[in-house]
Parts: C-alpha cells; sequence; structure tokens
C-alpha cells in the first residue's frame, strides 16, 4: 500500500502513527504533491495532525534519545524518494525494538544513518557558504541552493551569531527561506527572492581578499573542488 | 593609501602563515554585541591552492625590523609596504565578518621599532574588537618573539588563539637565517602563555573569570629550508604536544620568496614530504602513536611511496592480522585503511553481530589497504600470510589517486 502524505516532516511523522495504529501494509511513502498514480496502486491519504506528529517525535525521543530523533528529521530532509521507507521502518523500530535503534548492522538502520550524516555535513558546510548581502533597510540576505532541505537547519546559528541584525536566508532551489527581525526566526516563502541588492563596498575588498589569500606556487584546483564543490559557487560573492 | 592596496599588500605577506583553523573556540554573543564561535569551527571558502579561508588573515604592519633570511617582509627586500589603522582591521573584520565572509581576524604583523611596541599595537586592535565593538567571533593573535611576557599574556584575554611561530626547526639553523632570534625568544612567550592557560583551566569554575587563550596554543615550521630530517621535526613536534601543551602544530613546505646563499635552491615547494609530515602529525594526535614509533634513527625519513601508518603496518607484521570482533579500538585503530570514524564505528557495530565486508565498505574503510590485515570470514586466509614485501608489490599496482588530503 502507498501512504500518501503532505510534504512536511510532521506530514511524515502523522503518516507513520497513522500506519503504525492501524497496522497498515506500508510499502511506500509519497508526498501527495509529487505522486503519480501507478495502476493497481492501492493508496491511502493521511493528512497532517501536529498532535499525532508530536507523539511520535517525542516517542522517538523517549525511546531513543534526542539525538536518534534528530537524525531521523535530518535524514527526511533529504528528501531523497528512497528514504521514507527506510525512515518508516527505522522509526516503527525504535518503538517495537528500542535498543536496537543503534544498529547500524541493519540496512534500514544504515541508510538511515548514512543520509542523515550527508545532512548535516551538508548543514555545516552551508554555514560558512552562506553569503550575505546588503539590501534595503539594512536587510542582509542571502541565497542558497543547497542539495538537501537544510536552510531551517541554520536558523539557530545565525539567530545566535548576529542577534541585532535583520537577516534572511534563501532556498532559491525550493522557493522557502527564514527571516530573522532581531527577536524571532520566521519560514518565509521565497517568492521575495527579488530583493534589490545595494552597491556594497565589501564586495570588492572580499573578492580583493580571496584573489591576495592564494598561494600560486601550491595550484591544486583539484583539491580546492574537493573541499569546495562546485555547485555552491554560483552564490559565492568571491566566485562571481 | 586605498584600503583595497593595503589589503594586498598585507593579506599577501599574511598568506604563508598556513594556520588556517577556526576550531576550539566557545564564546558566545555578548549582551548588545556580535558573533560567536564554535568549538568545530567553519570554512567559508577555499583558495585555489585548496587551503581554507576561515578568518580575514592580515598582518597589522609588513614593515620590519628584522632580516629574517625567508621571510617576504625582510628589512632588505625592496618591496612597498602599508600599515593598516587599528580601525581599518576592525572595520574590515566586522564587516566582513557581517557578511559571513570569516569566523574572524587572524592577525599578524612584521616588527615595527620592538617587539612590545608590536605587541601593544595587536593588543590595541584586538581589545577594540572586543570592547568598543562587543565583537565575539574568532580572534587569533600572534606572539611576536621577543615581546614581554606580560604583554603576551594581557593579550590573551582578548584572542581566542595565539601562536608563537618556531619557523626553523633546529636552533642552529634559526639563528642562521634569523640571527636575531632564537629559541628562547620563541620558547619563553610560549611557557607563559602555556602556565597561564593551566591556571585558567584550573579556575574553570570561578564564574565571571574572563577567558584566556581557549583554543589554545599553535606553532608552525617551515620544511625543506634547513637540513633537518622528518625523525627530528615530528620529534619536536611531539614535544610542542606533550610539554608545551599546544593544540596544533603546522607544517608549511618551504617556497622560495628571496634568493639568499643560505637557502636551498628548489624548483617546487616538498609538498608530498609536507603532506607526510602532517600525515604522521595526525597519528600522534589521533591514533595513538609516538613519535618513535613512526620513525626511528634507521628510518629517519617519512617514506615518500607509504602513508606512515601503512610504512608502520609493514615494519611491524607481527602485530597483524587483526580481529575485528576482539581486537580493542586502539588495535583497530592501528589497521591501514580504517580511519577514527570507521574504528568507531566498528566498535560500536560490532555489538549487534558480526562485522562482514560488506559493512566495512560501506563504512568507507579503504579495503584494498586493510584486507591484508585482517581476520575476517570474508577475506581469504592466505593474504594474511603474506610477506610485507609481496604485499607492497600488490600495493604498487593499485594505481594511486594523487590529491593531497585537506588537513588544514
Ligand atoms: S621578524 Fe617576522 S616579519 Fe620580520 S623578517 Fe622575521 S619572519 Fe619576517
Amino acid at each position: 500500500m502507498t501512504i500518501l502524505t503532505e510534504q512536511s516532516f510532521e506530514g511524515f511523522l502523522s503518516a507513520v502513527f497513522e500506519a503504525f495504529r492501524l497496522k497498515l501494509p506500508v510499502q511506500r511513502i509519497v508526498a501527495e504533491n509529487i505522486y503519480s498514480p501507478q495502476m493497481f496502486e492501492d493508496t491511502h491519504a493521511i493528512t497532517t495532525n501536529f498532535e499525532n506528529a508530536a507523539r511520535v517525535w517525542n516517542g522517538m525521543q523517549k525511546n531513543a534519545g534526542k539525538n536518534i530523533a534528530f537524525m531521523v528529521q535530518a535524514a527526511y530532509l533529504s528528501e531523497l524518494p528512497e528514504m521514507e521507507i527506510s525512515l518508516w521502518e527505522y522509526v516503527k523500530g525504535i518503538f517495537i525494538n528500542p535498543e536496537n535503534a543503534q544498529n547500524t548492522l541493519e540496512p534500514h538502520t544504515h541508510a538511515v544513518f548514512k543520509t542523515a550524516n550527508k545532512v548535516k555535513a551538508e548543514s555545516h558546510n552551508i554555514k560558512g557558504f552562506v553569503r550575505f548581502q546588503k539590501a534595503e533597510n539594512d536587510l542582509m540576505v542571502a541565497v542558497i541552493e543547497p542539495t538537501y532541505n537544510v536552510v531551517n537547519l541554520l536558523a539557530e546559528h545565525f539567530a545566535n551569531r548576529f542577534p541585532n541584525m535583520q537577516w534572511m536566508i534563501i532556498d532559491a532551489k525550493r522557493g522557502i527561506g527564514i527571516h530573522y527581525d532581531c527577536r524571532e526566526v520566521y519560514e518565509i516563502c521565497g517568492d521575495a527572492a527579488e530583493i534589490p541588492q545595494i552597491n556594497d563596498e565589501f564586495v570588492a575588498l572580499w573578492k580583493g581578499y580571496y584573489q591576495f589569500a592564494n598561494i600560486k606556487e601550491r595550484k591544486n584546483p583539484k583539491l580546492q573542488r574537493r573541499c569546495l564543490p562546485v555547485k555552491y559557487w554560483k552564490h559565492l560573492t568571491e566566485m562571481g | 593609501m586605498e584600503i583595497l592596496q593595503k589589503l594586498e599588500i598585507l593579506a599577501g605577506a599574511a598568506k604563508y602563515d598556513v594556520s588556517c583553523s577556526s576550531s576550539g573556540g566557545c564564546r558566545t554573543t555578548q549582551r548588545g554585541g556580535f558573533g560567536n564561535s564554535c568549538p568545530a569551527g567553519v570554512c567559508h571558502s577555499f583558495t585555489e591552492d585548496g587551503r581554507c579561508i576561515s578568518l580575514l588573515k592580515i598582518l597589522l604592519t609588513n614593515v620590519c625590523i628584522y632580516d629574517c633570511a625567508y621571510c617576504a617582509n625582510r628589512k632588505s627586500n625592496d618591496t612597498p609596504r602599508a600599515t593598516f589603522k587599528v580601525e581599518e582591521v576592525a572595520n574590515l573584520t566586522i564587516e566582513f565578518y557581517k557578511r559571513n565572509y570569516i569566523e574572524g581576524l587572524f592577525l599578524s604583523s612584521g616588527v615595527i621599532k620592538s617587539p612590545d611596541y608590536t605587541m601593544e599595537a595587536l593588543i590595541r586592535v584586538a581589545k577594540s574588537l572586543r570592547e568598543e565593538h562587543k565583537f565575539g567571533g574568532y580572534i587569533h593573535l600572534k606572539a611576536i618573539p621577543g615581546a614581554d611576557p606580560d604583554l603576551i599574556a594581557l593579550a590573551g584575554y582578548y584572542a581566542d588563539r595565539m601562536s608563537v611561530n618556531i619557523e626553523i626547526p633546529s636552533e642552529p639553523s634559526l639563528k642562521m637565517l634569523a640571527p636575531d632570534k632564537d629559541f628562547e625568544s620563541v620558547y619563553s612567550p610560549m611557557n607563559r602563555l602555556r602556565v597561564k592557560i593551566l591556571e585558567h583551566k584550573g579556575n574553570l569554575k570561578k564564574r565571571g573569570l574572563k577567558k584566556f587563550v581557549p583554543a589554545g596554543q599553535s606553532t608552525q615550521m617551515i620544511v625543506g629550508a634547513s637540513p633537518e630530517n622528518d625523525l627530528h621535526i615530528i620529534t619536536l613536534a611531539a614535544g610542542l604536544y606533550k610539554v608545551q601543551e599546544l593544540k596544533r602544530v603546522y607544517y608549511s613546505g618551504y617556497i622560495p620568496i628571496n634568493t639568499d646563499n643560505r637557502l636551498p635552491v628548489i624548483s617546487q615547494p616538498p609538498l608530498k614530504r609536507e603532506n607526510r609530515l602532517y600525515q604522521a602529525d595526525w597519528l600522534m594526535r589521533f591514533y595513538g602513536f609516538t613519535h618513535d614509533e613512526i620513525l626511528d634513527k634507521n628510518n629517519p625519513w617519512l617514506d615518500p611511496e607509504f602513508d606512515p601508518k601503512m610504512a608502520w603496518a609493514l615494519r611491524h607484521p607481527e602485530f597483524f592480522p587483526i580481529d575485528l570482533d576482539s581486537a580493542s579500538y586502539e588495535e583497530i585503530l592501528r589497521v591501514p585503511g580504517i580511519g577514527v570514524r570507521s574504528a568507531k564505528f566498528i566498535v560500536h557495530s560490532r555489538r549487534f553481530g558480526h562485522i562482514r565486508l560488506e559493512h566495512l565498505k560501506k563504512m568507507g574503510v579503504a579495503l584494498k589497504r586493510a584486507k591484508y590485515f585482517l581476520v575476517n570470514p570474508d577475506i581469504p586466509r592466505e593474504w594474511q600470510k603474506l610477506y610485507p614485501e609481496q604485499i607492497k608489490a600488490r600495493l604498487a599496482v593499485v594505481p594511486k589517486k594523487a590529491v593531497l588530503p585537506s588537513l588544514f
């Protein structure tokens, strides 16, 4: 049976809750908006229920710890289609047999951990690759296009770092973003991505610095590309 | 002079200091201020040489009263000179930081007037950033050799990390190449910092105590400008880690900047050697190897063909094969091709069942190298009976990837 959900982590957790409760024979979990019907497929749509989602979330924390719950969330944010079934099996396992939650010899667990670590690694790297540009009204705006859906994972880092600065980080790939108004971080839709940039004198200084810091005699573009994958260059001020 | 021009001169002159790390910090944002640092550090960009940019790395000035043979700023060089004002450095740091270009500032300097005078100037910058601008980002300050230890200790209240560069790994060579310096001028600030860092660690629980160099000290040695062998260098490094309690020792392959008959003539910086030294350094810091296990009197140079861990394994067939089901974490770490992460993974996972070859593959173990050193039902038994020479021959046919690991 294919379970249809809303495309959100809460939607996914709601589906896990219902499917577990009803003992549904889950074969696939797909977000409704990207689902294309297949012949002879038995589907079951589950609407998002924040209370149920919270119960699964808290239950995971209680049974297996905060870290594990975060691993599940991170793996979900990979948005990889094959992830949802591994996550379903894994989360189910947390409730049936919590001692086994750390057993990475088990293929689903391994898949979840491996993917979660990739997502966490990307969100760490992006913390360095975000580039703010001055826009109107002293708002600082950055655009990113991460492989995984990590923009929300950046909120705390930048809110702590710049508590008195208004900033916005837009994920141009997904049309979403976060906005901080010196008090709280809000999730936004990225239609506001077209923000007029003010001529920023520090861009030229930074571009200059980037060139001055390079040692010609040590040229090693291969290493550079491995550390700083080309897919991120588009939004790096110093590369433009 | 325009800021951009100054930046060109003073970033260009600072780039040879290889330390770039922004790790080990633990500052939280001050009230009304901005900026913090996290223990893991963050890389913001990578230059074409593959080195990470995490800090705005500049000199306060490249004017210098000294004449070190290996240095671009030595007084006998005819090169454009520039000096930043305190406010210029603070402003650049802050504005770069707010755009998330950097994690903080790395500030070094040529020696103007005297070591004390220079050290005071560096302190003024750090103090302005911390106190006037309430900047909580990372600050790495250079301790100027020969400066009054009290001044250096004062700097430590503003910096996250400090470093005094040894530059030349033996005193006779140092004296020859840098006539104004000796080991004493390097070790005395280093010692002062070490003692003070220790004191502060002991008093950690006292509330309200100001942080003192929370990310510790580091140093740098130039490799290949003087004749010392690798054994000498890693022995020195081991002492720096153990006795001086440094957080990092950096190795910088010598790049000829000046022509000077006290210096060797080379066409390429010794990058391979530098890479091997970093690998040896990692073995000492994370793999439980001691310097005299990695090299000894009969083998004073690191092998260009095999990484130091493989070289050790080939010299110690009696240690292998290792059984992953029963070996200790420390033993597993010694298997070529198994890194810290995989070793932890193995110790963690084996509680749940046997580790099979497919698991090792999934974990990212380099089986090409590891397979000769393991007991495992999936590995042919005769592989464990091979002599080192036979293993060497088999390893040699594996096409080598010529990429430098990023260790900075
Ligand atoms: S003291 Fe430092 S800046 Fe001055 S010449 Fe020597 S190495 Fe260069």
